[in-house]
């Protein structure tokens, strides 16, 4: 079957974009497709590259780019919540005359209508984290 | 990108001012009708409060949601949905509330649930 992913957790916030990410890797050893996971709301900050968890602690951002390495997951945050959050590629920055960009390797910024293409190529759309 | 058969539920649930969440909903809402997509809208728990008219968040440095919200019929959003219990639980009447709604009891949103094949929570 089909999936994709529509996250809205903050990834420091709760535990919720952990367990996304826990799903997203069980489905696909489950031999699940992943179409896209769609970043929405405070998920989007997980985008961000200077994010420099402790030394000891669960590194989301590489095991969410890991995912895209090993199985070439769609990582897409949305544009309106990432650029309201700082979280800004090269092509935004020109746009809003930025002096830097600090979009992480792996995710890319585009609009909801890829939210909206997910759900007309995915069997299933997940949603985790409203209200985290 | 059109997908003729998938009907799609966006619930919100999101208190109105506290976060960016609801603000951010009903961006995707306006989404999803733009790409002429077929949507239906279910407000519930506190989400609710999103439809009160006279919202005046100017004092809190908010942008008016009610406003947006009345772009849904601008929109051809006409399927609006309102849990009848959360409603009750919050005692409002349509007056109250800035579009015309249906009202939903159990069993309905239930049926609402079953009609639809995606389901967006928010």
């Amino acid at each position: 079957m089909k999936f994709s992913l529509l996250i809205h957790s903050s990834p420091f916030r709760s535990q919720n974009q952990l367990t996304a990410l826990r799903f997203a890797r069980e489905l696909i050893k489950q031999e699940h497709e992943l179409y896209r996971v769609f970043f929405q709301h405070e998920a989007v900050l997980i985008g961000n590259k200077l994010i420099t968890p402790a030394q000891d602690e669960f590194k989301l951002q590489q095991a969410w780019q890991q995912l895209k390495n090993d199985y070439q997951t769609d990582l897409v945050l949305c544009v309106s919540s990432a650029i309201k959050r700082g979280v800004i590629n090269d092509f935004e920055a020109q746009r809003y005359e930025l002096t830097f960009s600090n979009l992480a390797d792996g995710f890319e910024i585009s609009g909801l209508g890829q939210l909206i293409d997910a759900c007309a190529h995915s069997d299933r759309v997940i949603s985790f984290g409203a209200n985290h | 990108m059109s997908s003729p058969n998938k009907k799609v539920l966006i619930c919100l649930t999101s208190q109105i001012y506290s976060n960016q969440l609801a603000r951010e909903a009903i961006d995707a809402t306006l989404a999803f009708s733009a790409f002429e997509q077929d949507i239906s809208v279910l407000f519930s728990g506190s989400g609710i409060l999103q439809l009160l008219k006279h919202q005046d968040p100017s004092n809190i440095e908010q942008k008016n949601i009610g406003k947006t919200l009345q772009a849904f019929e601008l929109y051809g959003i006409n399927k609006v949905y309102v849990d009848q219990h959360d409603y009750l639980a919050l005692n409002l009447s349509e007056d109250d509330l800035l579009l015309p709604i249906e009202l939903l009891d159990k069993t309905a949103v239930r049926k609402l649930y079953d009609k639809h094949q995606f389901f967006l929570d928010y």
